[in-house]
Order: C-alpha cells, then structure tokens, then sequence
C-alpha cells in the first residue's frame, strides 16, 4: 500500500468532488453569488455536523456555535487587530477549535439526548456572551459590518468575484480534507465507536480521544465555513451563532440524506431556495412562514423519503442503494 | 512456568448483586479453561480482566504490571486481547477496515500493518475472499475468524476468548481448534468454552466457576485429560 492509500488520498471519489466544484463555479451564472456562496458553506456546515451525528450518532445541536464563533472571530479581527484576510479567517478557525477544545470533554462525556442538550446549553451560552457582554465588539443583535479587508498579495479581495473564486478554491480544499478524514483510520474508528464503544475500547482504543479528535475536525469544519462566509458576505449576523440556527443545520443535513456527502448539498440547495423563493413571492413576511414549512417538509421528508434526499435520488437513478458514497 | 496473568480475590458486583467471590485463577502458557454453567460468571470476569468492568476487590497482574481497575484501551494497550462471545462486529466497516485499525492499534506507526493484515488472511483464508464485504453481510463464522484475527495483532501476551466456537458448525469448530491449538504456541489464551473434547484437546489448566465462585481446579495437562471437569457442566 502506497503511501498516499494509506491517507486515504487515492481512493478519494474524486469525480463528486470535482462535480460539486464546477457546479458551484457556474453557479453565479444563474444565481447571486451570495446565495451560491450561502449554498456552498451552509452545505459544508451541514457536513461538520453531520461527520458527529451521521458517522459518529452524536446528535449535536450546538454547531451554529462554532460556525458563529468562526464567523465572529474573523470579522472582529478584521475590525479590531488586522485588515489581513489570512490572519483574520486563521483566528477564526483558531477561537472556534479552541471553543471545541474546551466544551467537548464536558459534551462528550454524555450521550444521546444528553449530549445534544449539554451543546445547546453551550451554544445558548455563548450567544447570550454575544448579544450582551460582548455586544461592543460584536454588536449584539445588530451583527458586525467587518470595515476593513486589505489586499493580500495582488489578490483584491474587495472584488466579489475574485473572492467568490478564492472561496470556493478553499472550500475545495475543505472537501478534500473531510473525504481524507472519512477514508482514513479515523473515519472507520468514529463509525465504529458508533456502534460499539467497548469493542473499540476492546482494541486497544480510546473511544472519548477519537469522540474529541472528531468534534474538533468537525468544529475545525464548521468554523471554517462560518470564517470564510463572513469574509465572502463582509458581515457576520447574530443568527450565525443563534441557537435557532441549529435547527437549520439540521434540517440541511438530514433533509439532503445524513451519512453521505452529497446530501448536506442537496439540504442547503432546498433551504436557500425555499429561502428565496418564499422572500421573493411574499417579501420580508417570508420568514413567518418559513419555519413552518422547514417543519413541513421535514415531517414530509422524514416519512415519505427515510435517509434524505440523496438516497432517494441515488435509487431512483441506480435502482438500489448499497453503500454510503461519503465513504 | 512464570505466570502470564494472575488474579487475587477478584470480586464484581453489579449494583447491590454481587457476581463474582474472591476469585483466584493463574495462567501461565499455553491455555487456560474457564468452564461453567450459565450464568456462573464466566463472561463477567473476562470482562473485569479485560477493564470493562471494574471490580469491588482484588487485584489483576499481568507479569508484574497491576492492572485492577485501568480502561480497557489501556489493559489493551498492554497486551490483552479481549474477544466477546458475541460476535459483534462493526457493521458499517468491511473486513479490511476492521483489520486495518485493529492492525494499527496494536503495532502503532512503525509496525508492518500490510504484512500482518496479510499474515492474518493467511490464517483465515476466508478472510481474504470477504475482504471488501462490510461486516453485516459475513456470516457467523465469518466474523468468529475476524474477531479472532483482530485479537491476535501485535504483540499479545494474553488471547481471552469466550465460547468462540459457540453456535458454530461442527467443521468450523474442528478448524478453530486446530488455529487455537497452533496459535496457543506463541500467545497464552484463557478459554471459556462449553466444547469438552476441544477443551480437553487444547487446554493445560481448568478452573471451574459456579454461582462467581471457583469450586474446582485441574492444574495439569494429564488432569484436564481425565475429563473429571466435564461432570460440572
């Protein structure tokens, strides 16, 4: 075995990869390129959460934390310490897999509903430190403007569509990293302590030290996501980090089809559309209704088309589905 | 013969119900039987040796090593295989996977991991047809074999198995004693097994358990040949 199988690099399903790569490069063609972008992040978003609870069966509802942690930690740096895109996006990334660090022996040690309740209690948390005591540096319910990028090398990152570029070149990057970690001993050890932490345990391997690695990746993920979003948008909304916001995420990843990789695609492409579609038809009484039809079409989803979308369509086209194309 | 394992008034309780009394057994090479009726115990204390369970009293060496009490990754770790008599595997993962990350777990980065992955399907040829099945299409046999595959990485100094050739065809459990008996060679292995002539074929010590108690003990080869075990069974 070379080394590159090894890291699971070779037997990467690089054909989806690419696929999603040139669909999202074409995209601004038909769509703003702020919705392809929003489609882009919240799908990878929809993803970190899904490594924890479609591989590991760790049901989190507390990821708009770290998105909203990697979101706010970029736009106050850009504000407060450096117009440096690379920095900012980088303390981002850092702050959030700090916040994961901390939180996640407490989350961890509890399962099941539990440790869905003790990442809400987290995220709630954190977002009362944002609206209130935080509120001079992340401007509370108003969000945060981010009121100086600089250039970065010959890169002019006030032009949205070279940035749209540079995003999407990282998000591609982001993708490589999630089939590397899902192909690699890692990824078949989170499965596998699914399934069965004592046998794991049994083998010589510390069931809550790969729980931790894979909260982190994911948190790693999710903050990326919400660091580089918030780049692209030069803004970072409360509702980033609301706790609402989990319900969201949620519904993008089970909706697409939970425990692949193309589903969380599919879920985000639903949700902005539905998103837009109800802001254009019926303007800003958009968002009364759609929390109801979000609950809708879950219950419709959930009933009618168990696994997601993505299973379904996978079916439809093959005839039967056999395995998890994530992995 | 230095002993591999040796435990001292080892007790378990789970809650109020205690399950396991003063338990005294000692393995050195080769292998040890544990034989019983059902629910004597059997089970429970190759789940206390193996740090899934944690004892109320007593004490577990492995060689010099006091292992009462630590995280079964750690009892592990330091060269316990541990293989339930469920058979569970992880459904999701295909063979390879599953030997693959036992593999690593027990050599670490620097170990051969191809060629003992290679050296096990060898054992188990079977194996190497299912390589890239997932393990909820193996049959019961097929994932005895893994199970045992997987247990025997690295460098083990005590195999645990329990009942391994229960519900098992009766050529399947000839070709299991026959790899039980040459593996027995390189590694110890405490056995618990309902199976008399594959008990009296492999082992060199029996210990018999009764209501978490040990009532009786054959300490030789010759002994466990007489066969005066199998009237506790």
């Amino acid at each position: 075995m070379t080394v590159l199988e090894k890291k699971g690099i070779s037997r990467i399903e690089w054909p989806q990869i690419l696929g999603l790569t040139v669909f999202f490069a074409v995209l601004p063609l038909f769509l703003p390129k702020t919705l392809s972008m929003q489609i882009l992040f919240y799908a990878l978003l929809g993803l970190a959460f899904d490594l924890m609870y479609g591989y590991g069966n760790l049901l989190s509802f507390g990821h708009a934390l770290f998105f909203g942690v990697g979101a706010y930690g970029a736009a106050i740096t850009f504000n407060t310490i450096t117009g440096n895109p690379l920095v900012a996006i980088g303390v981002g990334l850092a702050l959030t897999v700090a916040v994961a660090a901390a939180i996640g022996p407490a989350a961890l040690r509890r399962r099941d509903p539990y440790f869905a309740l003790v990442m809400m209690a987290f995220n709630i948390f954190f977002y009362q430190l944002f609206v209130a005591p935080l509120a001079p540096w992340t401007g509370s319910d108003m969000g945060l403007t981010i009121r100086r990028m600089e250039s970065f090398w010959i890169i002019d990152f006030s032009n949205k569509t070279i940035l749209y570029y540079i995003m999407l070149a990282v998000a591609f990057l982001l993708m490589i990293l999630i089939k590397i970690f899902m192909k690699s001993k890692y990824g078949a050890l989170l499965i596998a302590t699914s399934e069965s932490e004592f046998k794991v345990e049994s083998l010589g391997y510390s069931s809550f030290k790969i729980k931790y690695l894979s909260l982190l990746f994911s948190a790693f993920l999710a903050g990326a996501s919400g660091a580089l979003f918030a780049t692209f948008l030069g803004y970072s909304a409360i509702d980033f980090i609301a706790p609402t916001f989990n319900i969201i995420i949620v519904f993008i990843a089970l909706i697409g089809g939970s425990g692949t990789f193309l589903g969380p695609f599919i879920g985000s492409f639903i949700y902005i559309a539905l998103t837009y579609l109800l802001t254009v038809t019926m303007g800003w009484h958009a968002s009364i209704y759609l929390d109801g039809l979000i609950g809708l079409i879950i219950i419709i989803v959930m009933m009618k088309f168990r696994g997601g979308l993505y299973r379904y369509l996978y079916q439809l086209a093959k005839g039967i589905y056999v395995r998890e194309p994530m992995r | 013969m230095s002993e591999i394992l040796e435990v001292s008034n080892l007790s378990f309780a789970y809650g109020q119900a205690q399950v396991l009394f003063d338990i005294n057994i000692r393995t050195g090479g080769l292998v040890t039987g544990i034989v019983g009726r059902n629910g004597a115990g059997k089970t429970t204390l190759l789940r206390t040796i193996a740090g899934l369970e944690k004892p109320i009293g007593g004490k577990i060496l492995l060689g010099k090593t006091d292992i009462t009490g630590l995280p079964a990754w750690k009892i592990s770790k330091l060269g316990i295989s541990y293989v339930p008599q469920d058979k569970r595997v992880f459904t999701s993962l295909t063979t390879y996977e599953h030997l693959l990350i036992a593999a690593n777990a027990k050599l670490g980065k620097s170990g051969d991991v191809e060629g003992e992955i290679e050296k096990a399907m060898d054992y188990f040829p079977r194996l190497r047809v299912v390589k890239d099945s997932k393990a909820s299409n193996l049959s019961g046999g097929e994932r005895q074999m893994l199970n045992i595959a997987m247990a025997l990485f690295g460098s083990t100094k005590l195999l645990m198995l329990d009942e391994p050739t229960e519900g098992l065809a009766p050529a399947l459990t000839r070709t299991f004693g026959e790899v039980l008996k040459e593996k027995s060679r390189e590694v110890p292995m405490i056995l618990v097994e309902q199976n008399v002539p594959l008990l009296k074929d492999v082992c060199d010590r029996i210990y018999v358990l009764e209501e978490g108690r040990i009532i009786h003990e054959e300490k030789s080869r010759d002994e466990v040949q007489e066969g005066g075990f199998a009237k506790y069974l």
